[in-house]
């Protein structure tokens, strides 16, 4: 579980670093304003303009558009006619804006590219441990793809749900079934018993170790997060999300749990065994009367 | 096909949602083992 909060953490900080502002600086598709569209775009925003306003005109093949960092952190989307005169203008938080950066092209392919592979892993292997295991590989290339669609609440479920307990259960499931039952599963004896202690002991004691090399949280990163705009700029939060799920989607919502609880009866009713008979070898194993 | 490339949009994320879903419909039409259906789904 650590090694898997290690992962994520690593993945955030890599789409963190790789922000779509951060990867503009070398952006192609983002030249600078003629000097009479930048004059008319400073006109227009006035005083609501940053000190360094990063005025950029992308290229757009109807549009005549700039782009400038405004003194509150947002973004203001400017449409210029051919003769320089703003036509309109819109606002976002910077990081709604969409990244043509190459950075986060690069982590899309090789997320991508981890979540296909672990997929054909899981449906090519015959040994059940390594499907299970290309299926994490799975999980973590999606959860980071949520990450890269500012869903990080989805993305922190789809890491402690599947890639925690759902991979956990597929582990039990899978030794529970294919372990021949004389197999021994670990030492036995007083020798077993010490290592058991032993590897309880190191786990604990690594676990302090982590614990305290926890630092509080950083004021100055924790303002980097993106910030709550009266738009409703927060679709990744929990928040958004119980309104879609409880509001609009409540339907689907209803509809899927009762598919699923459907599913599981039908799973009940399909293993139970049809006639009393059918189950007479496994009660005489435990010992009742056939 | 560099702008396909290097130009990532919502149309990337789509066929990459796409391309998962035929995996997992592959797996639980191919394979026969309960488990590996499961995962598929």
């Amino acid at each position: 579980m650590i090694r898997t909060l290690v992962i994520f953490t690593a993945v955030a900080a890599a789409i963190t670093a790789a922000s779509p502002r951060t990867a503009a600086a070398d952006d192609p598709h983002e030249r600078p304003c003629q000097p009479a569209a930048e004059a008319a775009v400073r006109a227009a925003l006035g005083t609501a303009l940053a000190a360094n306003p990063h005025i950029v005109c992308p290229e757009h093949p109807d549009l005549l558009t700039a782009e400038a960092v405004l003194a509150d952190g947002r973004i203001a989307t400017i449409e210029l006619s051919p003769e320089g005169r703003v036509l309109g203008m819109s606002t976002a938080h910077r990081d709604q804006v969409a990244s043509s950066g190459k950075g986060m092209a690069l982590l899309f392919w090789a997320f991508a590219l981890a979540a296909v592979a672990g997929a054909v892993f899981v449906i090519s292997r015959r040994n059940l441990i390594a499907a299970v295991m290309g299926m994490v590989g799975s999980f973590l290339g999606i959860a980071a793809i949520y990450m890269m669609l500012y869903a990080q609440f989805l993305a922190v479920v789809q890491m402690l749900v599947y890639a925690g307990a759902i991979m956990v259960l597929f582990v039990f499931v899978v030794m529970i079934l294919n372990r021949p039952e004389d197999e021994p599963v670990a030492p036995a004896g007083r020798a077993g018993q010490a290592l058991g202690g032993l590897a309880i002991l190191y786990l604990v004691g690594r676990l302090i170790l982590i614990l305290m090399q926890v630092q509080p949280p950083n004021p100055v990163t924790a303002m980097a997060a993106p910030l709550a705009t009266p738009e409703g700029y927060d679709w990744g939060s929990v928040r958004a999300v119980g309104i879609d799920l409880f509001g609009p989607g409540l339907f689907p919502f209803e509809a899927i749990s009762i598919l699923l609880l459907v599913a599981v009866v039908g799973a009940i009713a399909i293993a139970r065994p049809l006639h009393e008979e059918d189950d007479a070898p496994a009660k005489a194993r435990e010992g009742g009367v056939p | 096909m560099t702008d396909l490339v290097w130009n990532v949009g919502y149309g990337h994320f789509l066929v990459l949602a796409a391309v998962l879903f035929l995996i997992g419909v592959a797996g639980v039409l191919v394979r026969r083992n309960a488990l590996i259906i499961l995962m598929s789904v």
